[in-house]
C-alpha cells in the first residue's frame, strides 16, 4: 500500500499492458464497432476508421503515457497535479479538474451497464430467460422491465434484481481499488484478460458453427462489403472518429494515472502502441465475427439490417440472448456471452475510477482504505439517481456530458498541452525517455498540427449535432408498449408509415410532449388496438390519465398509431420472420416527464466538477501552507 | 461473400495482426535482453 512519500509501482510490464488493454477495451468494442461499420459503409468505414487511428488514436495514446509518467514522478496519479506540473499557470490545476470529474462521472452509469452484465450472465445460468412450455420471455420486455423502464411487470417488479447486481458490482470494484495498483488492478488485469480472450474465442467458435436461417459468411459480407459512396458523407467520418475517440478510452485521465505508475525510464512509447494494438485486436477481429455474424445465423440475412440499427444495448441485452437461447447450450454460451461483456466492463471501470483514489492518496496524502472510502461514498450515492432515473433520461444525460462531450474536450486540453504549452521539444523528448522503439518523426507535425485539429473537428461535430438534433433541450420521452408482454408471442414493430399520416402523427407527439410539460408530470394514454392481418388497425376503446387525462378520442389515436407505422407482429417459430396477424391488444403509450431529471444529470456532472475544484484547492493550499510551493 | 467483403476483411485484420506482432515482438526481444 502506498505510503505518504511512496507511491505504488506495477508488479511487471505484461501486467501493466494487461491493465491498460483493459483499460481501453470495453463493451463498445464487442457491440459498437460492428454496429457503427454496419451503420457506415461496411468494410469502406475502415478507411476513415484507421486513418483516424493514425491521426489521433495512437498519438492520443502516447499524449497520455507522456502526460501521466511526468505526473507520476513527481508523485501526481491524476491530471490537476499533472497538468500543474506541465502548465505552469494557477489555472492549470482547476483545468485538471476535467480528469477527476468525467471519469467519477462515467463510472456512475458505466458501472450499471456493469451490472446489467452481470445479472445477465446469472439470468443466462439460471436459464432465466428461456422460454418453456409454461412462460414465454420476450426479451425486449425483459431487458425494458429489468431497467423499470417498460409500465409493465410481468419479469421484474420494480429495481430489486437491478440493484442487487448493482450493489454486488460496485462491491468488487471497490474491493479491487481497495487492494491497489498491482495486487488489485493488475491481478484483475491478469485473470480477465486472458479470459476475456478466451471467452471470446469460443464465441466466435460458437457462432461459426451454428446452424440456422442464414450463415456467419452472410453476416460477414453486411458488415464488410464496402459502401464507398459513404465516404464522402461527413458523419461516416465523425462515427469512425468518434469509434475510435470511445475504444481507446482517450480523454478518461484513467491512463495518464496507470502511466503515473511507470518508473521514471520505463518504456512508455511501445507500452502505449502495444495497448492500442491490444485494442483494435479485440475490437476489430473479435468484434466483428460475433454479434453481426450471430444475428445472420439467427434471423437470416434480409433482417442483420434492423439488427445493426438497432444499437448497441440492443445488439447485446436483446438480440444475442435470442441467438444463442435458440440453439443447444444455451445457459454455457449465455453465460460466456455476458461474462465476457461483464469483464470488459470491469477492468475498464477500475481503471476509469483510479484516477479519483490516486487524487485522494497523492494530493491529500490519505491511506489507501480512506481513499477508496471517500470515492465508494460518492460512487454509491451518486449511482442511486443513475437507477431510479433511468428511463427519464437520467443516465444518457451523463453520457452525453461526461461520456462524449467532456471527452472531447478534455482530450484537445491535453493534446494542446503536450504541443504547445508545455512544448512539443521537451514532450517528445519525455516520450521517447527510455522508449523501446523509434517513433517515426511524422508523428511530431501529426501531434503539433493534426491531432488537435482532429479533436477540434471532432468536439465541433458533436456540438453541431447537439444543436441541429435539438438534444439539450429537455422533452418528455414518449414510446408505445405492450400492455402484457408475457401473453403475447409477438411485438410492436414500425413498418413504413402512411405518408399522408406521418405529419398528423408528429403534430399529435408534439401535442402529448407540450401537454406533459405544461402539467409537469408523466402521461399515459391506455388503448385496445384491434390489428388485422393487412396491415390495417382499429380502436376498440382508449383512455388517458396523468398528463394526458383528456385523451380519448379513438380516431385521433387510430390515426396517430398510422402516422408512425405501428403493427402488431408474429414470429410463427424462432428464426422465422415476423408477419402480421389478427389480434385485439392492449397498446400503452408512456410520456415520461423529464425536465428534473435531466437538470440532475447536468446538477451531477456540474456539481462533482465544483466539489473537485474545491478540494484541489483546499490541497494546493495545505502544500502551500506547509511549505511546499508550488506543486511540482 | 463478396470479393470486396474479403478484401476489406482481410486488409484489416492483416493489418492489425502485423500491428500486434510487432508490439509484442519488440517486448519479447526486450525481454529477453534484459535476460541476458
Amino acid at each position: 500500500m502506498a505510503a505518504n512519500n511512496e507511491r505504488e509501482a506495477w508488479g511487471s510490464r505484461m501486467g501493466l499492458i494487461l491493465a491498460a488493454a483493459g483499460n481501453a477495451i470495453g463493451i463498445g468494442n464487442l457491440l459498437r464497432f460492428p454496429s457503427q461499420a454496419a451503420n457506415n459503409g461496411g468494410g469502406a468505414f475502415m478507411i476513415p476508421y484507421i486513418v483516424c487511428l493514425l491521426i489521433f488514436g495512437i498519438p492520443m495514446m502516447w499524449v497520455a503515457w507522456t502526460i501521466g509518467r511526468h505526473g507520476g514522478r513527481a508523485g501526481h496519479g491524476s491530471l490537476p497535479g499533472m497538468f500543474d506540473r506541465m502548465w505552469r499557470s494557477p489555472a492549470a490545476k482547476y483545468v485538471g479538474v476535467l480528469g477527476l470529474a468525467l471519469p467519477f462521472c462515467f463510472v456512475l452509469y458505466y458501472t450499471y451497464i456493469e451490472a446489467w452484465c452481470m445479472g445477465y450472465a446469472w439470468f443466462s445460468l439460471t436459464g432465466d430467460y428461456l422460454n418453456t412450455a409454461q412462460r414465454t420471455v420476450h426479451l425486449t420486455a425483459y431487458y425494458q422491465e429489468f431497467l423499470d423502464v417498460a409500465p409493465s411487470a410481468s419479469y421484474f417488479t420494480g429495481l430489486t434484481a437491478a440493484f442487487a447486481f448493482m450493489t454486488i458490482t460496485l462491491a468488487l470494484n471497490i474491493w479491487v481499488l481497495f487492494r491497489g495498483v498491482a495486487k488489485g488492478i493488475e491481478m484483475l488485469a491478469k485473470i480477465a484478460i486472458p479470459l476475456l480472450f478466451l471467452f471470446c474465442l469460443l464465441m466466435v467458435i460458437r457462432v461459426f458453427t451454428l446452424k440456422g436461417t442464414g450463415t456467419a459468411l452472410e453476416g460477414l459480407d453486411f458488415l464488410w462489403t464496402p459502401n464507398f459512396s459513404r465516404l464522402g458523407d461527413f458523419n461516416v467520418w465523425l462515427a469512425a472518429a468518434g469509434q475510435i475517440f470511445f475504444t481507446l478510452s482517450i480523454g478518461f485521465g484513467s491512463l495518464e494515472c496507470y502511466a503515473s505508475y511507470v518508473k521514471e525510464d520505463d518504456d512508455i512509447a511501445l507500452t502505449g502502441l502495444t495497448t492500442a494494438a491490444t485494442n483494435e485486436f479485440v475490437e476489430v477481429i473479435f468484434g466483428g465475427l460475433i454479434a453481426i455474424p450471430a444475428a445472420a445465423v439467427f434471423y437470416g440475412a434480409g433482417e442483420i439490417q434492423r439488427v445493426a440499427s438497432a444499437g448497441t444495448f440492443s445488439i447485446g441485452m436483446i438480440s444475442m440472448p435470442e441467438v444463442l437461447r435458440a440453439f443447444p447450450l444455451s445457459h454455457v454460451f449465455g453465460t460466456i456471452w455476458f461474462l465476457l461483456l461483464f469483464f470488459a466492463a470491469f477492468t475498464s471501470s477500475v481503471a476509469v475510477a483510479q484516477p479519483v483514489v490516486a487524487f485522494f492518496e497523492d494530493e491529500f496524502k490519505a491511506a489507501k482504505s480512506k481513499a477508496v472510502l471517500w470515492l465508494g461514498l460518492l460512487w454509491g450515492l451518486g449511482t442511486f439517481p443513475v437507477m431510479l432515473f433511468y428511463k427519464y433520461g437520467l443516465f444518457d444525460e451523463l453520457d452525453f456530458w461526461a461520456g462524449t462531450l467532456g471527452l472531447a474536450v478534455l482530450a484537445l486540453i491535453e493534446a494542446v498541452l503536450f504541443s504547445w504549452i508545455f512544448g512539443l521539444h521537451k514532450s517528445w523528448k519525455e516520450l521517447e525517455r527510455g522508449s523501446l522503439i523509434q517513433i517515426p518523426s511524422f508523428f511530431k507535425f501529426v501531434l503539433k498540427y493534426v491531432t488537435p485539429l482532429a479533436l477540434a473537428f471532432i468536439l465541433g461535430g458533436w456540438t453541431y449535432g447537439a444543436i441541429r438534433d435539438n438534444t439539450l433541450t429537455p422533452t418528455p420521452r414518449v414510446a408505445l408498449w405492450l400492455n402484457d408482454p408475457v401473453k403475447h408471442k409477438g411485438t410492436l414493430e414500425s413498418v413504413e408509415p402512411d405518408p399522408e399520416q406521418i405529419e398528423f402523427a408528429s403534430n399529435f407527439e408534439r401535442g402529448l410532449r407540450e401537454q406533459v410539460t405544461t402539467a409537469g408530470e408523466d402521461g399515459f394514454i391506455r388503448a385496445v388496438v384491434h390489428f388485422g392481418v393487412d396491415g390495417s388497425l382499429a380502436i376498440a376503446q382508449v383512455n388517458g390519465s396523468g398528463a394526458l387525462a383528456d385523451k380519448s378520442d379513438s380516431d385521433a389515436f387510430a390515426r396517430y398509431l398510422r402516422g408512425r407505422g405501428i403493427r402488431y407482429e408474429e414470429r410463427p417459430s424462432p428464426g422465422a420472420p415476423h408477419r402480421a396477424v389478427d389480434k385485439d391488444v392492449m397498446v400503452i403509450l408512456t410520456a415520461y416527464y423529464t425536465w428534473p431529471y435531466i437538470w440532475l444529470g447536468r446538477g451531477i456532472v456540474l456539481g462533482s466538477g465544483l466539489l473537485f475544484a474545491v478540494l484541489v484547492g483546499i490541497a494546493w493550499r495545505r502544500r502551500s501552507a506547509a511549505g511546499g510551493g508550488a506543486a511540482a | 461473400m463478396s470479393t470486396g467483403a474479403w478484401l476489406f476483411m482481410s486488409f484489416s485484420f492483416l493489418l492489425i495482426l502485423v500491428l500486434n506482432f510487432f508490439c509484442f515482438g519488440r517486448l519479447l526481444q526486450n525481454h529477453r535482453n534484459d535476460k541476458r
